[in-house]
């Protein structure tokens, strides 16, 4: 068992985390539709967070080049799929997001 | 009152067709110049639906974003063609997911394009990159699925009663059998395309009529006496045929709903020719008709709570439906709910019906050797459920492989294993061999007991006959055109052994076509197999005719009339279930 999980257990065990509750960036992920393409482990119709994060861990301006990403769309890097733009989520959680996605790797 | 336009209905022709309850693989609209089928129709299992033309209630949501009229109808015929056999005709999910507004309008028309241009790894086919819609159209179908979906009229009594026909009342049809042919070797073969019937005398080999039917017939049974034969198209006309006639033909028809895919009839002793049952898709319900001239008296609603998680669900297509031998029951298997419905038939102003929980997407299934236990699958589950028609249970789920499809399956005795029924996968090569003997091999019994491999997916029917011993498993589903137009047969004594592949098509000496071979079934000796090899409706097709036990060719039926054949069947083997 790692340390997660026996977290989690410990978690479970005092009646704090009944349910696996997401993290406040996954709602935030939830609910602007990212999961409707994307999952954290998994290559789904875009890839897994997991991947993202891996790619550009560490890179100086990956952040806002992601950022920019998220706003307005972009193809090319993971395949011909594209991302739709997402002009309606605001900057502030769009950072947040970013960074979550960064926490992945 | 809505009223179906008929040059609209016309249009429902391109609409697909089967045996069994196998709409959900028949996926390729066979218009002239088109290539017959392509990859993301294989993958859109479900096939086309007939409501394309049919009009239907609709109500505008101001949160959608905008369409024309003539786009909204554009693109609502696009949906039951392509759409509305996996997300549903009110779009509630069924094999794919649910595209209600509510979850739509919150994803947004760039998300909707992405999935619908592209597909998903969770099955929906890329109809963009396919070549099936252009960018334009998948911008249409993104705006339509936020739109509130559409509703089509309900089908009750007054219209089944409003199209019922009876051509020949019984009292004036023959007492006796008026013709010299032998009946219970009659072939009924399905001309899918042109909405007929040809039935064929499987001594001579020769046409006897082509009877007008239903668009795209999806199966044809026989009543328990063997003398009438019921035919339903997928647009739900039913047509009753007497055998007896000098000359048979239709005698009576009805249209039972606006899709439909199933019908059968009393069987048990006594029962015979007694009810005849049909199961629709649209309205979600089933009817149970006089056998001898399909005058409505019962319409029952399929409509209710899914197993599992118990939620109501509004559109549970009736998938297939069998007679049982022993009891009189009908067996209804309902798609969406995952229940099988043991209907008794005795006393229909009172029905007794006993609800089976067995898994959601029902679709396909056979008798047992012993006709006691009733084998279906739940296909997007990966599951078959055996169902104990003596006690009304369900005995087991077992887990085979990626849909399942058995349309009736195979029992035969395996040498290590004892009596078995076997069933193909379309999603993968794999044929799942299942015990079926819980008395003298329990161990084995309701058991995959062994996997082995055909050609590849895209199988539809596997069958063999109690004298045989070859087991017959066709591919026509197969993105390979040679796998798609050959067969592949195993000996049962050496199931380890790989399998002989016959090249059917071309042993049919056929020009340029998708020459797709379907369907094995055997005479009623059991010492023949027959075949559809099958083209597009500008193109000539045929039925082979297989030597069983040299798995020699003995016959080749082609003739103008023998256009886009699909499902045969054969009259003494459909009666007895004998599979």
């Amino acid at each position: 068992m790692n340390r997660t999980t026996l977290l989690a257990a410990v978690a479970a065990l005092a009646g704090l985390a009944a349910a696996p509750v997401a993290s406040a960036d996954e709602a935030l992920a939830k609910k602007h539709n990212c999961l409707a393409c994307h999952q954290i482990a998994a290559k789904s119709v875009g890839p897994a967070y997991k991947e993202v994060a891996k790619k550009y861990k560490g890179q100086a301006g990956a952040t806002a080049m992601l950022a920019g990403k998220v706003k307005a769309g972009g193809s090319g890097t993971w395949g011909p799929i594209p991302m739709p733009p997402n002009p309606a989520v605001s900057d502030a959680d769009i950072a947040k997001l970013v960074a979550w996605i960064l926490k992945q790797g | 009152m809505k009223f179906i336009r008929p040059n609209n209905l016309a249009r429902a022709v391109g609409a697909l067709a089967l045996p069994l309850a196998v709409a959900a693989a028949w996926a390729q609209p066979t218009q002239p110049g088109r290539a017959p089928v392509t990859e993301s129709e294989i993958r859109y299992q479900a096939g086309g639906s007939p409501l394309e033309g049919i009009d239907m209630h609709q109500d505008i949501n101001p949160k959608a974003p905008p369409m024309t009229k003539a786009e909204f109808d554009k693109a609502r015929q696009i949906y039951f063609e392509r759409c509305a056999g996996c997300h549903g005709v009110l779009r509630k999910g069924a094999t794919g997911k649910p595209l209600t507004p509510d979850i739509t309008l919150g994803k947004g028309t760039e998300i909707m394009k992405v999935f619908i241009k592209y597909g998903s790894p969770a099955g929906m086919p890329n109809w963009g990159t396919s070549g099936e819609l252009n960018d334009a159209e998948v911008d249409l179908m993104a705006r339509y699925v936020q739109q509130t979906p559409p509703t089509p009229p309900e089908w009750g009594l007054p219209q089944m009663k409003g199209s019922w026909k009876v051509y020949i009342a019984p009292e004036k049809r023959p007492k006796k059998k008026e013709n010299n042919y032998n009946i219970e070797n009659i072939f009924a073969t399905t001309l899918r395309d042109t909405g007929q019937v040809a039935l064929i005398d499987g001594d001579t080999k020769k046409i006897i009529n082509i009877v007008k039917t239903g668009y795209a017939v999806h199966i044809s049974r026989t009543s328990g006496s063997g003398r009438y034969v019921y035919t339903i198209g997928r647009d739900g006309r039913l047509n009753l045929i007497d055998l007896w006639m000098a000359k048979p033909d239709n005698v009576a028809e009805i249209k039972i709903g606006l899709e439909a895919r199933s019908v059968e009839t009393s069987r048990a002793k006594g029962w015979e020719d007694r009810y005849a049952i049909a199961g629709a898709y649209w309205p979600p319900q089933y009817v149970i008709m006089k056998g001898d001239t399909l005058e409505p008296l019962k319409i029952v609603a399929t409509r209710g709570m899914t197993v599992g998680d118990q939620e109501y669900h509004p559109e549970p297509r009736v998938a297939s439906i069998v007679g049982s031998h022993t009891k009189p029951e009908f067996v209804v298997n309902v798609k969406e709910t995952g229940k099988v419905l043991m209907v008794d038939y005795r006393d229909i102003n009172n029905l007794r019906t006993t609800e089976i929980e067995a898994a959601k997407f029902l679709h396909d299934g056979g008798w047992d050797v012993t006709k006691r236990y009733f084998l279906v699958a739940a296909n997007q589950s990966n599951k078959i459920a055996v169902v104990d028609s003596k006690e009304g249970k369900l005995v087991k789920l077992i887990d085979v492989d990626k849909i399942p499809h058995p349309g009736r399956g195979a029992n035969f005795l395996d040498p290590k294993f004892g009596p078995v029924w076997a069933t193909g996968h379309l999603g993968s090569e794999k044929i799942a061999v299942i015990g079926t003997d819980p008395l003298r091999h329990k161990a084995n019994a309701w058991k995959v007991v062994r996997m082995i491999d055909g050609q590849g997916g895209g199988n539809l029917f596997i069958k063999t006959h109690p004298k045989s011993k070859n087991l017959w498993v066709d591919t026509p589903l197969n993105p390979d055109s040679k796998i798609a137009q050959s067969i592949a047969v195993f000996d049962i004594r050496n199931l380890d052994k790989k399998p002989a592949v016959l090249p059917i098509a071309e042993w049919a000496g056929l020009g340029e076509g998708a020459k797709r071979v379907v369907q094995p079934e055997y005479n009623k000796a059991g010492d023949e197999v027959w075949f559809a090899v099958w083209s597009a409706k500008n193109q000539e097709s045929a039925l082979v005719v297989v030597d069983d036990k040299t798995r020699k060719l003995k016959a080749v039926i082609k003739t103008p009339e023998i256009i886009t054949p699909t499902g045969h069947f054969n009259v003494y083997n459909t009666t007895h279930d004998i599979y």
